[in-house]
């Protein structure tokens, strides 16, 4: 079930009204929240229900083993780690070798016969995956206690907000919440409801509008010239962050009507001065997963520079090909682990307040050169992870970065509407303008400050109205495939 | 807890209303909007097939009003608004007559959100809307609503409140499309590489409509021809079912099929759509060999257009 779609509308009440009205008990609360994320989760395909249910059952088991048998509880995390692994693999990135084996030795003129399988790839499910494997292993470290409950377990791994594309939540922040009594709070609601209405501003105006625009240009980037192509880079770069920030946002403040909190998934990333910045503020659950159970585990930045450089490269190569079984998000994932290394060598790599700029309204002219340059640097990486092949990325950066990138664009050959590339334009300001102002808060559009309730009823009115007015085509979200 | 939902139920009682308000200028406009020209007697129905290859400036009293992802629900709202607000002045209809129109291809997508518009909505009838969530998929018969305002686009509201012929100028429900498109060898390369074409069902929706439209142009005296564009040699074979049902269903209505007319492939945007070179060679065959002379020619009789 789409988060933008009328499903979702009509199941979404209904789940409040039952879960706060009806269902008081926290068992059962918890029990209707699995039930719920079933119904959620199963709207794709009942099948997928299967494997997260594996998934479930083989997480709970094994740490309840760990738990008790504490001397093999390090083989019995590693079988657990393994087999999970080995599902993700199967579904996700066994056809992406078996092809890529193909090619390698047709290379060398051998013909492999693989086979390849038709096998569906079942919806999020590198993220539930995640969340299991940091429960086994903080409970193989010692950072929580295996829980008995499985019903909370369950409520824990498949909570129908976070589910499919995160935030990926740590066992020690968010299956406490499920084992102690929640209790409705209606400023934490009504803060959620904000933070749902905000997420779909940045996914249907931004995120919808400029995937048409960002697909016409890709799709036919052969007959663009530079600037166009450059255009069309600006648009997918709003695109992945309306769409994936959009959606933490829903998760997070759906998450709140319920009494739960979630981890913050992203923190005006476009807005970094350095590119170890932006990877503290962009998908920031996944990326403390990867620095807690892969980067800081393997050394992290205690065994010298040249393991540093390598420990930062895997995490990166790990993190690409997460992302999708693609050489496209491998390229992509090297190339940002490339630039931090060089950021790192250079000096660049700072450490930061959490708030950019606290005290001024504006950043100075040093901060504005950094964020540029770190945003271009940005724009090239979704280039690459944009395209549908390495060939593609070569091809529209060879056009792209070409003497008509100063040149008018040309739309001669894409079916792009005028009206639409402006207002799109406008509402990609908007939307920066409104995050840096209130870039102190939770999230962009955090009006719980702004004393007159007729003003905010008239600026969320104003966006209902924006809403139905300017989304452009319903698209999935992006993140979902992954 | 009991504020919160108050409140909230107060705010989407705010939103209707506030939404509502937004249909006003489309009643208040649609006398005006929907007028064609009083020449304009041919209307040319259908989804993307049609829209790009017929150009209306060359097919003389003619007014392409296809749009692509349309269905034949569409297409039946568009004829009956048309007619109810030029009475007397359309007095033949093309409609789209091919695989993608007809069979079940398209049900699992949700319909595009012009599809919305309260002029094309409100002309569903009970029954109608009693089919839509019978016969179609949840996407699809959902698919109605949750984009049910998506529709209200700024420059269409500026442009129907400014001119009296926005419907023609402005494209958002239909309108000839000169697509500039040239990605046939792409599409070639594509077919290549996946030969296989899914065999899907004719939808039992569309067929509801396509009898509501047949019914709808006897009772109005509108002559009705079926007309399938001209698609590339490689294209997928995909016309068996469309005649086998045309031939079992509606025998009486004749059938344009140039699906195989010869055309280089210059004129093609890629294996199914017609460029606009496309779209003004086989206008000007339409113009200057059938349209106005009735003549109909089978699918053999062809005589195909050379560079």
């Amino acid at each position: 079930m789409l988060f933008n779609s009328f499903q979702y509308l009509i199941f979404l009440p209904i789940v409040f009204i039952f879960y706060w009205l009806i269902f008081k008990s926290i068992k059962i609360q918890n029990l209707f929240v699995v039930i719920a994320s079933s119904i959620f989760y199963g709207w794709w395909d009942w099948r997928f229900l299967i494997l997260i249910y594996i998934t479930i059952g083989l997480s709970y088991v094994t740490s309840l083993m760990i738990g008790s048998y504490p001397k093999w509880g390090g083989v019995i995390a590693g079988v657990n780690v393994i087999i999970n692994l080995s599902i993700l693999c199967y579904y996700k990135y066994l056809n992406f070798f078996a092809d890529s084996l193909k090619v390698l030795f047709s290379q060398f003129g051998y013909q492999l016969d693989w086979f390849t399988l038709d096998v569906l790839l079942p919806v999020g499910i590198s993220f539930y995956t995640f969340q299991a494997l940091s429960y086994s292993i903080d409970v193989r470290r010692g950072s929580i206690e295996p829980t008995k409950d499985f019903i909370a377990f369950a409520a824990y791994i498949s909570f129908f907000p976070q589910l499919v594309a995160g935030p990926i939540e740590r066992s020690t922040q968010l299956l406490p919440q499920f084992l102690q009594r929640r209790v409705f709070d209606y400023t934490t609601a009504v803060d959620g409801m904000r933070q749902i209405l905000w997420g779909f501003f940045k996914k249907l105006i931004i995120a919808d509008n400029c995937a048409y625009l960002a697909n016409q240009i890709f799709d036919g980037y052969e007959s663009c010239n530079g600037s166009l192509l450059a255009l069309g880079a600006l648009f997918f770069t709003f695109q992945i962050y309306g769409d994936f920030s959009g959606y933490s946002d829903i998760a997070i403040g759906t998450a709140k009507l319920f009494g739960i909190r979630l981890m913050r998934n992203f923190n005006l990333p476009y807005f970094s001065r350095d590119i170890a910045e932006f990877w503290r503020r962009w998908h920031i659950s996944l990326n403390k997963w990867f620095i807690d159970y892969v980067y800081i585990p393997i050394g992290g930045s205690r065994c010298g520079k040249l393991i540093n450089m390598r420990n930062i490269l895997i995490v990166f190569l790990l993190s690409g090909l997460w992302h999708g079984a693609n050489w496209t998000f491998v390229v992509w994932g090297i190339y940002n682990g490339v630039l931090i290394i060089a950021y790192l060598q250079l000096g660049l790599n700072k450490k930061r307040p959490e708030i950019i700029s606290p005290n001024n309204y504006i950043p100075s002219i040093k901060e504005i050169m950094e964020m540029f340059v770190t945003f271009s640097l940005v724009v090239i990486g979704w280039i690459i992870f944009r395209a549908e092949s390495l060939q593609h990325a070569v091809g529209y950066l060879k056009g792209m970065i070409d003497k008509s990138l100063v040149q008018r664009p040309n739309f001669h050959n894409v079916e792009i509407g005028g009206t639409q590339l402006v207002y799109t334009l406008i509402f990609i300001c908007v939307l920066q303008v409104v995050e840096w102002v209130f870039r102190k808060r939770g999230f962009g559009f955090d009006l719980s400050q702004c004393p007159s309730r007729v003003l905010r009823w008239a600026v969320y009115l104003s966006i209902i109205v924006l809403l139905t007015v300017f989304s452009g085509e319903q698209e999935k979200f992006i993140y979902f495939q992954f | 807890m009991k504020l919160f939902i108050l409140r909230s139920l107060l705010f989407v009682v705010c939103s209707i209303t506030v939404l509502l308000a937004m249909w006003i200028p489309y009643v208040i406009s649609a006398d005006k909007c929907m007028k064609i020209n009083n020449n304009q007697h041919i209307l040319f129905l259908g989804n993307s097939h049609i829209e790009c290859s017929i150009d209306d400036r060359i097919v003389n009293d003619s007014f392409n009003f296809a749009r692509g992802g349309e269905r034949l629900e569409c297409a039946y709202n568009k004829l009956k608004l048309l007619t109810e607000k030029n009475i007397g002045i359309i007095d033949t209809v093309y409609m789209s007559y091919d695989y993608m129109f007809l069979t079940t291809s398209t049900d699992s997508v949700p319909p595009p959100s012009y599809y919305y518009s309260p002029w094309l909505m409100s002309q569903n009838t009970l029954t109608d809307w009693l089919k839509i969530f019978t016969l179609s998929s949840v996407d699809y018969s959902f698919g109605h609503f949750s984009h049910l305002y998506v529709y209200w686009k700024y420059m269409d509201m500026l442009s129907f409140l400014r001119t009296e012929d926005s419907i023609v100028k402005n494209k958002y429900l239909g309108g000839y499309l000169y697509l500039k498109r040239d990605k046939l060898d792409e599409a070639i390369r594509r077919r290549k590489s996946n030969p296989t074409i899914s065999i899907d069902k004719i939808d039992r929706l569309n067929l509801y409509f396509l009898d509501r439209i047949v019914d709808y142009c006897k009772k109005n005296g509108i002559v009705l021809c079926f007309i399938t564009p001209p698609q590339h040699k490689l294209a997928p074979e995909n016309m068996v079912l469309c005649h086998q049902l045309h031939s079992e269903r509606y025998g009486d209505i004749p059938l344009l099929d140039f699906r195989y007319m010869e055309l280089p492939d210059s004129c093609f945007g890629d294996l199914d759509h017609l460029n606009y070179r496309g779209a003004k060679f086989f206008s000007e065959y339409l113009e200057k060999k059938v349209i106005h002379k009735n003549n109909y020619p089978s699918n053999k009789e062809n005589e195909g257009i050379k560079e």
